[in-house]
């Protein structure tokens, strides 16, 4: 498959947030854990709506967290 | 395994059981010439109603027992029970699968009365579609959830 065109730095994210687990962010956001490791892994995009959640978690604008790759 | 890849694995399951227990005997019905004659193809129909009230019946036999034996297998005390916006956006996509092979067998179906084949053929081509249709949908949904889109 592809990679998506949409990077992220969730994982940098989590570890520096105390190494909070893909469980525990999933929860915060309402999603499965199978949903944020598929996000991690570029193997899905999420909506905007999530993408604030997530980036609302670690206190950081959307654009530290995802990076679109033209 | 999410719940809604769980649910996946079960549909799969389900469908593939109830066209072996239900669907097989319509073949072998067709093929021995059961359904011919004034009577056939409201037979034809009877056991067709049999299939999808026999497939409701083992898809929901079949979801809770795998639900029960994947919380024995993984030992999973408290399962999880979400849907979120990437399941419905796989079964999104699973429904168009559906719907267009689905719509092949259909057209197919047409194809084949044009060309002088029998109600009854026309008939079991749609159906053998409405079950591949189920089928690749689930085999679709299965796909993303293991390698992505």
């Amino acid at each position: 498959m592809a990679k998506l065109r949409i990077s992220n730095t969730i994982r940098r994210c989590r570890f520096d947030a105390d190494e909070m687990t893909q469980k525990a962010l999933a929860e915060r956001v309402g999603v499965t854990r199978q949903t944020i490791i598929a996000i991690e892994n570029a193997k899905y995009s999420p909506t905007l709506e999530l993408a604030f959640q997530i980036a609302e978690v670690f206190g950081k604008p959307l654009g530290d967290v995802f990076t679109f790759e033209p | 395994m999410a719940f809604e890849e769980r649910n996946a694995w079960s549909a799969l399951i389900a469908c593939l059981i109830t066209f072996a227990l239900f669907g097989w005997p319509i073949w072998v019905g067709t093929a021995q010439g059961t359904y011919t004659g004034t009577e056939g193809l409201s037979l034809w129909a009877w056991d067709v109603i049999w299939l999808m009230g026999g497939g409701i019946a083992v898809g929901i036999a079949v979801v809770i027992a795998f639900q029960i034996l994947f919380a024995i297998v993984t030992r999973t005390e408290k399962p999880q029970f979400i849907s979120d916006e990437r399941d419905m956006m796989i079964n999104r996509r699973g429904a168009v699968v559906t719907l267009a092979v689905i719509s092949g067998g259909f057209i197919v179906a047409v194809g084949l009365l044009a060309w002088g084949m029998t109600a009854l053929a026309a008939l079991n081509t749609i159906l053998v579609g409405m079950a591949a249709g189920a089928i690749a949908s689930e085999i679709y949904r299965l796909a993303v959830y293991r390698f992505g889109f």
